[in-house]
C-alpha cells in the first residue's frame, strides 16, 4: 500500500527567521476551502468583506476561504479545495510595518487585526490579515520560496538601517 | 580657504582623509566634498563638456552643473556626483571628470580654440565627408569625447530597496515654511511625512545670518526639527529628494541611505525609493538663485551669492580672499556684510541698477555691469563698465545674483505650465496644477522669511508665526550683458552660451522647444536649473516678446538623477520575476536537471544519466523510454481553472469554440478558445468531474491571461449567471504518465486495474493513491498510451518519487520539456508557437472544431472574409530532405527562386530533430493543406540555416491515433 507523504512547500527555507526583533514563520494550512456564492445566493456562514468573521477569510471579490468545512453549498456557492494551493506566512513584532512597506503598496496603518487584503507582494500576488501584533500573508504555493525571499530580505534591510 | 567664524555644519576636531585623484586630501566632518576642496584653496573642480573649460563649483546644493567628480571604484563607481552635496567621509574616492591628461592641463582644452566650429548643432553641419568617415572614424572619436562621467563597465555591488510611504499631508522641504507647516499640521495630530533633501533640516536657515526670534536661523531650525522628532504623528526623512509628482496623490523619492558613509551594515542598502502616497502635498522646496550673463562668466571663482554665504555659515569656507559681488537686487548686497564679518575683502560690490544706495562699506558701482574676467584656471580679475568708464577690479571670487527661480518643477510635472510674475522678475506655479499640491514660501515668489514662516503657519492650519525678516524684493531684471565681445555661458554644464541660443534663433529654432533641443541647453544633468529661465530670455529678446510669452519647456521627473537600480530596487537580476517551483523541484534538482523558464515556471528540461555530456542525448533517450516503455513529466503548470455552478455549461459554451454542453460527467475533451476577434487565444481540455463542476487547462504561460478572460465574463459579460471560477493550479500537483508501460504502472501504483470500460480514452475520474484522494485523466500529450494523475499538492514531491521509481523498475522514468517538445511535434500537437495569436481555427486544421450550432466568444469574427481559404498560411509538417535541420523562425521560399519579401511562403513554427524520424518540423505555409508532397525551402539568414524540406501531414507518426487510444 502506498504511503505518500506531505512536505511543506517552504521546505528548505529558513523560519521561523529572526531579525531587527520581527520574527517569520509558517503558518501551516491544514485545510482550507474556497466559497464563492453565485450571483443572488445566500450563503450560512459568517461572510464579511474585506474582514476576517468566523472561520471565514475574504479573499477577494464575491470569494472568502474557511479553514472549517462548509456545508453542502449545491447550487448556492461554489467549494473548491485550496488548504494545498496556498501557503501562509506569519511577520510579527514591532515595526512590521516598515517590512510590509518594502514589498507591498498597502498603508500598513490599514492592516488592523482582523482586516483581509488583497494586494500585491513584490510581483506576486497576496491575501494579507491584519493579525494585531502583526500580518498573515498568504500567497500561492508555488511562489512559497520568492515570498519567504523577499520577505527575509526586507527584514535583513530594515534591520541593517536599524544600525546605522 | 577656511576662515574661523561660520562653519555651523562642522565639527572642527574631527578631520577626515579621503582621495582626490589618487592623492590624499582631508576636509572636515561636515564638509562636503566642494567645501573641502574650496577651504582647501582648491577651486578648480571640473572641466566642461564641449569645450574642456576649467571650471569650479557655482552652487552649494543640488542644482550645482560644475563641479561633478565620479566616486568610488569598480562596482561601486558612481559618476557625476555633485560635489556640492557629496558629505565626505573616511576613505572616499573622488576623481574629476571630463578631462584627457591631469585637471589643470586637460589636453583636451584645445576644444576651445575650435569653439567657432562646435557652436550648437554642429554636429548637422559637420562630419558630413567623405561618408565612410562616418561611421569608422568621426562617430568613435565623438562617443569618445561626449558625456561627462563614466561608468566602470562592472555589475554594480551596490544593492537598493524600494518602499512605500503613507500619509496625510506630505511637505517637500524644511526651511523656514516645511518646518512651520510641519510643526502647525503636527502640533494638531495629522500624520505628517516632512521629506527634506539636506542631510538636515532648516533648508537655507543655516546659511544665512537672517535671525529667527532671538536665535540664528540654525539653532532655531534645530529646536523645531527636535520637537517634530518628539510627535509620533510626524515622521521626517532626510537625504531624501521628491523627485516626482504622478497620479493619485503619488510621488516618488530617492533616499541617500548609504552615500554619506564609508561603509554600510551588511544588507542595508544604497539608496532607497520610495513612492509616497500623501492625501495633500505642500511644496516648500524653495528656489535657485539665477546667475547673470556677461563674458567669460564660467571662470573658477564665479558662483551665487548665495553659495557664497552657504560656504561661509555652514563649512566656514571662503572661496578666495578677496571677493567682489554682482547683482540686480538688494538680497545680494548681504552678502558684502556677511564676508566682510568673517574678516574677508570685499572690493566691490556691482549692482546693475542706476539709483540704488546699498547699505554696505566697500567699493560700490551702480549702474555697472562685469564686461570681462580673466584668469585661465581661476580668476584673478575683471572689468566693470559704468557710466564712468570702464574698471579694473582684483577679485578671485565672484558672488553673482541675478534673481531667484522659485523651484516649480514637481508643480508642473503633469504638463502643468507656471506664469511669470513681473515684479519678482520669476515664474511661480499655477494652484492646482498638480491636485493637492500647494507650493507656499519662496516655491511660491515669497521670498522673505517671515513670508516664509506665515504661508507655513497657514498652510499647516494656522497659528503664531515666530518674528522674522521680512525684506521686500527690489529686483530689476537682468539677463545678461549687451555690447560686448566674448562668449557669455546661460547653462555652463552642456557649455550653452548666448551666441548658441541667438545662432538656434537665426537658424529658425524659434520655438522654445526647439531652442532647447538644438542648442541642448537645459537638458543635462541639472536639468536648466540655473539656465533655463536665462535661456528664454534670450529668446525674448530675439523674437520681441515677452518671457512669459516665449514660455517653459516640459517639466518631467526626475528632479534630480537618480539611480537606475534604485528603480529597481531588489528586482533585480535573479530576483527580476519571482520563481515558481513544481512539486517535483526538489527531485529534478537531485537529478541534475536543467531548467527552462516557461512564464514565471522552472520546469526541468531534460534529466542528464551516465556518460550523456549534452542535452540531445538526454532528450533522445527520454524520448524513447516514452515510446517504448513509460515516461513521467510534471505538468503541474498547466493552468487548472475549477468551473463551477448551474451557469457552468452556459459559460463553457461561450467560451470554448466547440460545445461543451454535450460532455458527459466523466469525461474530458479538447477544446479551443477563441479571442474577440475571431484568432485562436489557447487550446486545453475541458474535464466535467461532476454534474455542475469542470476542469479546465490552459497552457502554462497563458493561464493568467485565461483566467482573466474567464474573470471578464463572468463579472462583465453575464454577472446573471451562476457560475463561479477560481485557479487550482497550485492545488493540484499533477503528472503525465505516458508510454506502452502507463497503464502497468498506475495499477500497480492505485492497486486495481484500469480498463479500457472504466477508463476509457479522453475519460476522468477521482482515484485513491493509498489514503488521499486524487484524479486520473485519460489523456495524451506525447501520442502513447497515457495519462495525467493529480494529487494534493502537499503529496506532489512523494508522489513524484513514486511514480519515478516506478517507471525506472518498467525500465522508464522521468522526461522533460525538451523530450515533451519532440514527442508533440511527431505527434503534429500544437502549442503556442503556433498559437502565437495570428492564427484562426481554420490555419490549424480544426475549423471544424467552432461549432456551427452556437455562439461563442470570437466567433462571428472568425467568419470574417480573409481568415479563410487558400491565401491563408495553414499548419502544415516539413521534413528535411537530405542533410541538415529545421529551425524555427526560419521562412519558406519557392526553390530555385531568389528569397524576396513578397515571395514570403510561410514560416516554420516548431522544430526538431526526431530520434526515429530526423528533421521535422511544424510551420505554416500559404495553402498548405494543398501543397503536401511539394518540396520548399526554410532560409534562415540570421543563422545561416539553408534547407530543402517537404511539405507533408503535421502528424508524423500514427495518424489514426491508434497508441493513445488503445
Amino acid at each position: 500500500m502506498v504511503d505518500l507523504i506531505e512536505k511543506s512547500a517552504f521546505s528548505g527555507a529558513e523560519l521561523p527567521f529572526v531579525a531587527g526583533g520581527l520574527t517569520l514563520d509558517e503558518a501551516p494550512i491544514d485545510a482550507l476551502w474556497s466559497v464563492s456564492p453565485y450571483a443572488g445566493a445566500q450563503v450560512p456562514l459568517d461572510l464579511q468583506v474585506g474582514r476576517c468573521g468566523q472561520n471565514t477569510i475574504w479573499a477577494g471579490a464575491d470569494m472568502w476561504f474557511t479553514t472549517q468545512a462548509p456545508p453542502d453549498l449545491t447550487g448556492i456557492a461554489a467549494v473548491t479545495e485550496q488548504g494545498d494551493g496556498w501557503v501562509a506566512l506569519d511577520l510579527t513584532g514591532d515595526g512590521w510595518g516598515h517590512v510590509l512597506a518594502r514589498i507591498c503598496p498597502v498603508d500598513p496603518m490599514l492592516i488592523s487585526q482582523g482586516v483581509c487584503v488583497r494586494t500585491d507582494l513584490g510581483h506576486m500576488f497576496a491575501l494579507i490579515i491584519g493579525l494585531g501584533r502583526g500580518v498573515r500573508i498568504m500567497g500561492m504555493r508555488s511562489f512559497a520560496h520568492s515570498l519567504h525571499h523577499e520577505l527575509v530580505e526586507a527584514m535583513q534591510s530594515q534591520a541593517a538601517r536599524q544600525r546605522m | 580657504m577656511r576662515v574661523e567664524t561660520g562653519g555651523n555644519r562642522l565639527n572642527r576636531d574631527r578631520a577626515v582623509r579621503f582621495t582626490l585623484n589618487g592623492v590624499s586630501r582631508a576636509g572636515l566632518a561636515g564638509d562636503t566634498l566642494s567645501a573641502a576642496l574650496l577651504a582647501d584653496g582648491q577651486v578648480l573642480q571640473g572641466r566642461s563638456f564641449k569645450y574642456h573649460r576649467p571650471r569650479g563649483p557655482v552652487t552649494a546644493g543640488s542644482e550645482e552643473p560644475n563641479a561633478l567628480f565620479t566616486l568610488g571604484q569598480g562596482g561601486a563607481q558612481m559618476p557625476n556626483m555633485r560635489g556640492t552635496t557629496q558629505e565626505i567621509f573616511d576613505g572616499l574616492q573622488a576623481a574629476t571628470q571630463n578631462h584627457v591628461g591631469s585637471l589643470r592641463h586637460d589636453a583636451m582644452a584645445v576644444n576651445d580654440l575650435f569653439s567657432r566650429f562646435l557652436s550648437a548643432g554642429f554636429y548637422y553641419k559637420t562630419f558630413m565627408w567623405p561618408r565612410a568617415f562616418w561611421e569608422r572614424v568621426y562617430e568613435p572619436i565623438i562617443r569618445a569625447a561626449a558625456g561627462l562621467g563614466a561608468l566602470s563597465g562592472e555589475d554594480s555591488v551596490e544593492r537598493y530597496d524600494r518602499a512605500w510611504a503613507h500619509c496625510d499631508l506630505l511637505i517637500i522641504g524644511s526651511g523656514p515654511a516645511g518646518l512651520m507647516a510641519a510643526l502647525t499640521a503636527g502640533r494638531r495630530g495629522e500624520r505628517v511625512l516632512l521629506v527634506e533633501e539636506d542631510m538636515r533640516l532648516g533648508g537655507r536657515l543655516d546659511a544665512e545670518s537672517f535671525a529667527i526670534g532671538d536665535d540664528t536661523g540654525a539653532v532655531w531650525a534645530a529646536g523645531i526639527a527636535a520637537e517634530l522628532a518628539s510627535l509620533p504623528n510626524v515622521r521626517v526623512m532626510t537625504r531624501t529628494t521628491v523627485t516626482g509628482a504622478y497620479d493619485g496623490g503619488t510621488y516618488g523619492a530617492y533616499e541617500r541611505v548609504g552615500e554619506h558613509l564609508g561603509t554600510i551594515p551588511d544588507g542595508a542598502p544604497r539608496g532607497c525609493f520610495w513612492r509616497i502616497v500623501a492625501g495633500r502635498a505642500i511644496l516648500a522646496g524653495g528656489a535657485h538663485e539665477r546667475m547673470i550673463g556677461f563674458p567669460n562668466n564660467d571662470r573658477p571663482g564665479i558662483m551665487q551669492a548665495s553659495a557664497v554665504r552657504a560656504y561661509l555659515h555652514r563649512y566656514g569656507v571662503a572661496p578666495a580672499r578677496r571677493i567682489a559681488v554682482f547683482g540686480n537686487n538688494d538680497n545680494a548686497w548681504r552678502t558684502v556684510t556677511d564676508l566682510q564679518a568673517a574678516g574677508v575683502e570685499v572690493t566691490a560690490l556691482i549692482d546693475t541698477r542706476d539709483g540704488v544706495t546699498p547699505t554696505v562699506d566697500c567699493p560700490v558701482y551702480t549702474g555697472a555691469q562685469v564686461v570681462e574676467t580673466r584668469g585661465r584656471l581661476g580668476l584673478r580679475n575683471l572689468d566693470v563698465r559704468d557710466a564712468n568708464g570702464v574698471h579694473r577690479v582684483e577679485a578671485e571670487c565672484l558672488a553673482v545674483s541675478g534673481g531667484w527661480n522659485p523651484s516649480v518643477h514637481l508643480t508642473c510635472h503633469m504638463n502643468g505650465r507656471p506664469i511669470w510674475r513681473d515684479d519678482i522678475a520669476a515664474f511661480v506655479s499655477v494652484a492646482g496644477s498638480v491636485p493637492n499640491l500647494q507650493a507656499i514660501g519662496a516655491a511660491n515668489g515669497d521670498f522673505s522669511t517671515a513670508a516664509a514662516l506665515r504661508a507655513g503657519v497657514e498652510a499647516g492650519g494656522g497659528g503664531e508665526v515666530p518674528k522674522a525678516e521680512d525684506g521686500p524684493v527690489n529686483i530689476t531684471p537682468f539677463w545678461h550683458v549687451t555690447g560686448v565681445k566674448g562668449r557669455q555661458w546661460l547653462d555652463f554644464q552642456n557649455d550653452v552660451t548666448v551666441k548658441d541660443v541667438t545662432l538656434a534663433h537665426r537658424e529658425n529654432f524659434r520655438s522654445v522647444e526647439h531652442m532647447k533641443r538644438y542648442t541642448t541647453l537645459g537638458m543635462a544633468t541639472d536639468q536648466g536649473k540655473l539656465s533655463n529661465v536665462g535661456g528664454l530670455a534670450v529668446l525674448a529678446e530675439l523674437a520681441g516678446r515677452e518671457i512669459p510669452d516665449v514660455g517653459t519647456t516640459t517639466f518631467r521627473p526626475p528632479y534630480t538623477p537618480v539611480p537606475v537600480a534604485a528603480l529597481a530596487g531588489r528586482t533585480a537580476r535573479g530576483q527580476f520575476q519571482p520563481h515558481r517551483l513544481t512539486p517535483s523541484d526538489g527531485l529534478s534538482r537531485e537529478r541534475n536537471a536543467s531548467f527552462v523558464e516557461a512564464g514565471q515556471w522552472h520546469r526541468a528540461a531534460w534529466f542528464p544519466e551516465g556518460e550523456e555530456t549534452t542535452w540531445k542525448q538526454s532528450a533522445d533517450r527520454e524520448v524513447g523510454w516514452v515510446r517504448n516503455a513509460v515516461g513521467v513529466c510534471d505538468v503541474t503548470t498547466l493552468g487548472k481553472i475549477d468551473v463551477q455552478g448551474p451557469d457552468a455549461v452556459r459559460l463553457l459554451d461561450l467560451i470554448y469554440a466547440g460545445k461543451m454542453s454535450t460532455l458527459k460527467p466523466g469525461k474530458v475533451r479538447y477544446g479551443l478558445m477563441l479571442r474577440e476577434d475571431g484568432l485562436v487565444m489557447d487550446d486545453g481540455t475541458c474535464a466535467r468531474l461532476g454534474d455542475d463542476r469542470y476542469v479546465i487547462t490552459t497552457t502554462t504561460a497563458a493561464a493568467g491571461e485565461v483566467m482573466a478572460h474567464v474573470e471578464f465574463c463572468t463579472q462583465a459579460l453575464h454577472p446573471e449567471w451562476q457560475v463561479s471560477a477560481v485557479s487550482v493550479t497550485d492545488q493540484w500537483a499533477q503528472f503525465a504518465v505516458a508510454g506502452p508501460q502507463s497503464s502497468a504502472l498506475l495499477q500497480g501504483l492505485l492497486g486495481h486495474e484500469l480498463t479500457d470500460a472504466e477508463w476509457p480514452f479522453m475519460g476522468c475520474g477521482p482515484v485513491q493513491i493509498g489514503g488521499v484522494a486524487g484524479r486520473l485523466f485519460r489523456i495524451s500529450f506525447s501520442g502513447e498510451m497515457a495519462y495525467e494523475i493529480a494529487v494534493p499538492a502537499r503529496y506532489g514531491d512523494a508522489l513524484a518519487r513514486e511514480l519515478t521509481a516506478r517507471a525506472q523498475a518498467l525500465g522508464g522514468g522521468l522526461y522533460g520539456m525538451e523530450a515533451l517538445n519532440i514527442l508533440r511535434v511527431e505527434k503534429g500537437f500544437i502549442t503556442h508557437a503556433e498559437i502565437d495569436g495570428r492564427i484562426s481555427a481554420d490555419d490549424l486544421g480544426m475549423g471544424r472544431m467552432v461549432s456551427p450550432s452556437k455562439d461563442c466568444i470570437g466567433k462571428v469574427m472568425s467568419q470574417r472574409d480573409g481568415l479563410h481559404g487558400p491565401q491563408r498560411k495553414q499548419l502544415v509538417g516539413l521534413r528535411a530532405v537530405g542533410e541538415g535541420r529545421l529551425l524555427s523562425g526560419a521562412h519558406l521560399f519557392d526553390v530555385g527562386v531568389e528569397p524576396a519579401p513578397d515571395a514570403d511562403w510561410g514560416h516554420v513554427s516548431s522544430a526538431c530533430v526526431s530520434p526515429s524520424l530526423g528533421a521535422i518540423a511544424l510551420g505554416f505555409v500559404v495553402n498548405g493543406r494543398a501543397r503536401h508532397g511539394e518540396q520548399i525551402r526554410a532560409l534562415d539568414l540570421l543563422r545561416g540555416n539553408d534547407v530543402i524540406c517537404e511539405i507533408c501531414d503535421p502528424v508524423f507518426m500514427d495518424p489514426e491515433g491508434g497508441r493513445m487510444r488503445g
